[in-house]
């Protein structure tokens, strides 16, 4: 194998393909990348059994071949590098042997695998698709992730999508993700990029593991700044497929039951409290300074203003106000501050609007599930479950 | 119209209770109002504040300035600003950026938003240049039209309050009207400081000494507090030769000249002091009310001329405390509705006024003048003739001339019972000798200021 390429160009391909070999503690084939030179291209591919990527890339190829090397230490190599074309060398005829890498007075040799344990890539024949504009599916992702679980157990793991097309056409795409005590849903209209798929109205949904997900985010973002990007997405029942400018990411689904997500979300509400985002983190960050994570925060409100109340036995007490508009019966929650943190760090705007149903039976108060949404974001809303009374 | 929203809250307390402002007092600070004819625009920072202003205080607030503008017809309404802040990260985001940017770098941080932190108020427009500060401004501007050419480094130092900060944001903001290419930053020691020990403390010294090392123009506020900062000097001193050997130019600022920066490494102090050196003295009278009438103008204040007068002359420290004092009566004015006169500014100002009248106490030039040239007030008022003790009393008597309305007689009865004709030589032999005696008129000059800026 032999051909040169321009280093930006190289380096924008191993960036994505890269997060993907950027693993510890795991298999030697999913720590390398597969590098085949065609005529007038290479394709860069990296998988295990889970998941994988593939992007190709124009290069001028003297001599066809393969070659495999650790992903994450090209990459690091190639960022390296001065702008220009860089060389890279295999002898065919040494199959576990050194990959070179030349670049005006630097050469490195990288060991790699054997190319033939790479087995072949997996082609994709999806049973629907639909497109979502990069951005977009960028930002729920990235609100989505932390809510999303990473145990191995049978219920609510991973990032639930769920492609709902009414009569008449209109395509939805939502993302769940949950740990249990928290919840993110995040909706998008399609409209025209609904897809096109055989069946007719209805839903379909599948199941995404919460490291492909970060995968996926991180592979993402190397493309955030372009605005008109679009993603198409292929599913079938066992893999989804991402596709957008030219790189091909692909996840074995999840096989694993979800729960309702709808059915978390009340239908009404009592209470309504709006109050400036910026403020009730700053108050949660000094109260997170007398009150752990482990521990919890006592949110009360009136008719104008909401308190965080925090304590510690070891430390003591802190109490703050700060306005707000609220819409209904005072009355007080209490929240794991973890839980409070996570929702903090991800949703965005000026605007907090948190909504819940204050019941008269004290058993009953901590029960119903609280919503939190930010007004500037409407196509996000979150559920944080209040603690037990006995908190 | 800031001072009108000012006012506007004030009236309320007065009138309704301080408990209707209470818990909003924070976020009310960033609104605004504008006034076009008979209509009160309030400007708020986003719809959260707009909803609690409408939702409970917009009466308050038309009633308020309906009184304090004596308009009753006066409408009201509430505008959310147009100018959006910056999109908050999310965490992935933050993470990324977080990562190192090797490669290309310093292209790449062309292309990427770059915080320069210039005050952008401060302007060469709207810097009043008077004898105490024309050579530093002349040098200043030179800077700015050849950056790395002319004078490089440019050090200007001064007193506190008189301008250094103002200048050197002028030649920064010209230099990037000029060259809109150039990569600038401007900051003080202490945020050197505070970024270094981060950079430190989270490993990240190399993207902190690609951040310095890779910019066109550097100015550094008050580069006095490198004293007793090894470890910073060390990290100067190699950003300082990075940038000069690459022909960026670099200003810095400081309350005293290179030499006198206690504790600063030789390296350092002969570096500051290869290149141009100008400093900004106390304003006289004619700048200070020049620089009055710009800053009335800025802000929308009009005093009377016989009360910018009064100013000028009483309030003798700095320009900082002189555009303190005409904003307070700048805000008397518009609240009281009153016109300021001498008295009210006497009364108003009284704290700085007395303290600014107080004369230099003779005690108090004998004692810096014995510690200055490690003689004792007694010795220099003795008989004897030491060279260093000779040089201290002659410097003692022309500064007692310089600074206090003392007599010649006085004077020679304050150092130790001389006749007066003795204390006329030793100040006329100072004052002949200063020009060609390099040592001496710094040792003049330090001594000043230090006596100046004990007041």
């Amino acid at each position: 194998m032999d051909f040169t390429i321009e280093q930006h160009v190289f380096l924008e391909g191993l960036e994505k393909v890269s997060i993907l070999s950027d693993r510890k503690n795991i298999a030697l084939l999913a720590s390398h990348i597969l590098i085949e030179a065609k005529e007038g291209e290479i394709t860069l591919i990296s998988f295990d059994q889970s998941a994988g990527g593939r992007l190709r890339l124009p290069a001028t190829v003297a001599v066809p071949g393969q070659a495999t090397v650790l992903g994450k230490k090209l990459y690091q190599i190639v960022r390296e590098l001065p702008s220009g074309r860089v060389h890279l060398s295999k002898d065919p005829s040494d199959r576990k042997g050194m990959t070179t890498l030349e670049k005006d007075n630097a050469i490195f040799h990288l060991k790699g695998i054997d190319p033939r344990d790479f087995s072949s890539f997996p082609e994709i024949a999806p049973e629907y698709s639909f497109s979502v504009p990069l951005k977009d599916l960028l930002r729920l992702l990235q609100r989505t992730l932390p809510f999303v679980e990473d145990e191995e157990k049978d219920y609510m793991n991973g990032a639930l999508f769920q492609r709902e097309r009414e009569a008449g056409g209109r395509a939805t795409l939502n993302i769940v993700g949950t740990d249990g005590s928290g919840l993110h849903h995040g909706h998008l209209v399609l409209g025209e990029e609904g897809g096109i798929d055989l069946t007719e109205q209805g839903q379909k949904r599948f199941l995404v593991k919460r490291r492909h997900i970060a995968d996926l985010v991180r592979i993402l973002e190397t493309d955030a700044k372009d605005d008109k990007l679009t993603v198409d997405i292929s599913v079938n029942p066992r893999y989804v497929l991402f596709q957008w400018l030219g790189f091909y990411f692909f996840v074995r689904l999840l096989d694993l039951r979800y729960p309702n997500y709808r059915d978390v979300f009340p239908e009404d509400h009592s209470v309504t409290i709006d109050m400036s985002r910026e403020a009730f983190s700053s108050m949660l960050k000094r109260a997170s300074l007398i009150s752990d994570r482990n521990f919890e925060i006592e949110m009360l409100w009136d008719d104008r203003t909401v308190t965080v109340k925090s304590q510690n036995v070891d430390i003591g007490d802190s109490q703050e106000q700060s306005p707000a508009i609220v819409n209904g019966p005072a009355s007080s929650f209490f929240f794991s501050l973890e839980s409070l943190s996570k929702l903090l760090g991800v949703i965005g705007g000026v605007t907090v609007r948190m909504q819940a149903i204050i019941s008269e039976d004290p058993q009953e108060h901590n029960k119903v599930p609280v919503i939190w949404s930010s007004l500037e974001e409407p196509q996000s809303r979150y559920v944080i479950m209040p603690l037990g009374a006995e908190a | 119209m800031q001072n009108l929203w000012q006012s506007a809250l004030h009236h309320i307390d007065v009138s309704e209770g301080t408990n209707v402002l209470e818990g909003v007092r924070e976020i009310y600070r960033e609104c605004r109002l504008e006034q076009d004819n008979n209509r009160l625009t309030l400007i708020v920072p986003n719809g959260f504040v707009s909803r609690l202003v409408s939702g409970r205080h917009q009466e308050s607030i038309l009633k308020a300035c309906r009184t304090l503008l004596a308009r009753e017809n006066l409408e009201f309404s509430i505008r959310v600003s147009e100018e959006k802040k910056k999109p908050r990260k999310t965490r992935e985001e933050s993470r990324k950026d977080a990562l190192p940017i090797k490669e290309n770098s310093s292209e790449k941080l062309a292309g990427a938003e770059w915080n320069n932190h210039l005050i952008s108020r401060y302007q060469f427009e709207n810097y009043v240049v008077g004898e105490s500060n024309r050579f530093a401004h002349a040098a200043a501007y030179q800077v700015s039209e050849n950056p790395g050419k002319s004078y490089n480094p440019f050090y200007i130092y001064g007193g506190v309050g008189l301008g250094k900060t103002h200048l050197v944001n002028a030649v920064g903001n010209a230099i990037l009207k000029k060259f809109p290419g150039k990569k600038l930053l401007y900051l003080t020691t202490e945020s050197f400081l505070n970024e270094m020990v981060n950079a430190i403390k989270f490993n990240k010294m190399s993207e902190f000494r690609e951040r310095y090392r890779s910019i066109d123009v550097l100015i550094v506020d008050d580069i006095q507090f490198l004293s007793n900062k090894e470890r910073t000097q060390e990290e100067f001193f190699h950003t300082f030769n990075t940038l000069f050997e690459s022909g960026k130019q670099i200003i810095l600022t400081s309350d005293c000249p290179p030499n006198e920066i206690v504790t600063l490494e030789e390296r350092l102090r002969s570096r500051f002091s290869s290149g141009l050196i100008a400093d900004i003295q106390i304003p006289d009278f004619e700048t200070k009310v020049a620089i009055l009438s710009e800053k009335m103008r800025q802000e929308g204040i009009n005093l009377s001329e016989d009360v910018i007068f009064f100013l000028a002359t009483s309030i003798k420290s700095n320009i900082r405390e002189l555009e303190g004092a005409m904003i307070r009566l700048g805000a008397y004015q518009t609240l009281m509705g009153k016109p300021v006169t001498i008295d009210v500014t006497r009364r108003l100002l009284s704290n700085l006024i007395q303290n600014a009248s107080m004369p230099l106490h003779t005690e108090l030039i004998m004692n810096e003048v014995a510690a200055f040239y490690k003689v004792t007030p007694k010795e220099i008022r003795s008989k004897k003739r030491n060279r260093s003790i000779a040089i201290a009393r002659h410097v003692a008597v022309y500064l007692m001339r310089d600074l206090t309305q003392m007599s010649f007689p006085e004077i020679g009865r304050e150092m130790g019972g001389r006749d007066h004709s003795t204390a006329i030589y030793a100040f006329r032999t100072v004052d002949e000798n200063r020009d060609t005696d390099a040592i001496l008129s710094r040792d003049i000059e330090i001594l000043r200021r230090k006596l100046l800026q004990s007041l």
